[in-house]
């Protein structure tokens, strides 16, 4: 049976065509809503990456269900192909909506059965903390 | 002074990583030779395969000494017989699997493209090694769009900074300076 090494949802992702090391760009941990606005988030990347052991020889289904607060879960499925023993799968969504404000539930389910959740915070508009001053990310000690 | 699991002896000789794969007590804890794919995941978690492969990639063993001593090995190579030191070749196959160099590159592809029977499961274990050092993970890439009723709002992102946010406040009031009161007509 496949064992899940890493799931993560970022809103990127690029490939190194040398070595074919992943980069996550910007992992999706809190969205703010804006008054008006539909698409809370234009694109998301779930990405998961899959140790598959020697014996196991028969296709397996990858599946991200995406549940935002107040909807139904919308399932997202995906096939890793055998004959490899690492398989990773790069899901990405568009057009994510807005919904109400609450927890944004990425779930990742091997066939059928849960293996890993990233939770994202939906807030109410106007409840972005203020940005933290470059002055004080100055490491400069003088 | 007792070695932990993977951790490197700061006393130990460089040659002893490389003579204790032809040790009784290693040939004793590897057991009996199973099958290849077996074989090799067995010797990865062997703890003194695990040193072997740290102290090369530490230096602490060169690549001349990894020659002299399969040098050694292969001149008990008699034709008809298995090689006594098959497991300790395999075991150093194994080790080198990990090991970003050219030589572990021409170790392992050397002896995964031999054809001897008296080697028969070192140069199982080189291939499997050789296959699983130049096999990238398979990338599946999908996209979808969200099954949602389509919007005719632009896609804007929803996170606005501090500066955005002050850029747009002092437009607002630049553009409320050059609109007209209608309070004072």
């Amino acid at each position: 049976m496949p064992t899940l090494e890493y799931f993560v949802v970022c809103r990127s992702v690029s490939t190194d065509l040398n070595t074919d090391e992943i980069t996550l760009s910007n992992v999706i941990e809190d969205v703010y809503l804006q008054d008006r606005e539909v698409i809370v988030l234009p694109r998301a990347v779930a990405v998961c990456s899959w140790n598959i052991e020697e014996g196991d020889s028969t296709d397996y289904q990858v599946l991200l269900r995406i549940t935002v607060p107040g909807q139904l879960p919308i399932p997202f499925a995906v096939n890793l192909e055998k004959g490899r023993f690492r398989h990773r799968a790069v899901i990405a969504v568009h057009g994510i909506p807005a919904g109400i404000p609450g927890i944004m539930t990425f779930e990742m389910l091997l066939n059928g059965r849960h293996e890993a959740t990233h939770r994202v915070i939906v807030h109410p508009p106007g409840a972005r903390i203020l940005d933290t001053p470059t002055s004080t990310l100055n490491t400069d000690a003088s | 002074m007792s070695w932990s699991f993977g951790q490197i002896d700061p006393n130990a000789k460089s040659e002893s990583y490389l003579e204790r794969l032809l040790h009784e007590d290693f040939l004793q804890s590897v057991g009996f030779v199973l099958p290849p794919a077996a074989f090799r995941r067995a010797l990865q978690r062997h703890p003194d395969v695990i040193r072997l492969s740290t102290a090369v990639r530490l230096g602490q063993v060169s690549e001349m000494m990894i020659r002299e001593f399969t040098a050694r090995l292969s001149s008990q190579f008699q034709e008809g017989n298995l090689l006594p030191g098959d497991i300790a070749i395999s075991s150093l196959a194994v080790a080198l699997e990990s090991i970003q160099t050219d030589f572990a590159e021409e170790f392992l592809c050397n002896l995964a493209r031999l054809q001897m029977r008296e080697l028969a499961t070192p140069i199982r274990v080189a291939q499997i090694c050789w296959s699983m050092r130049v096999s990238f993970p398979k990338t599946e890439v999908r996209a979808f769009d969200f099954p949602a009723p389509r919007f005719q709002t632009s896609h804007r992102f929803s996170i606005e900074t501090n500066r955005v946010r002050q850029q747009r406040g002092m437009r607002v009031a630049e553009y409320a300076k050059t609109e007209p009161c209608h309070a004072d007509t």
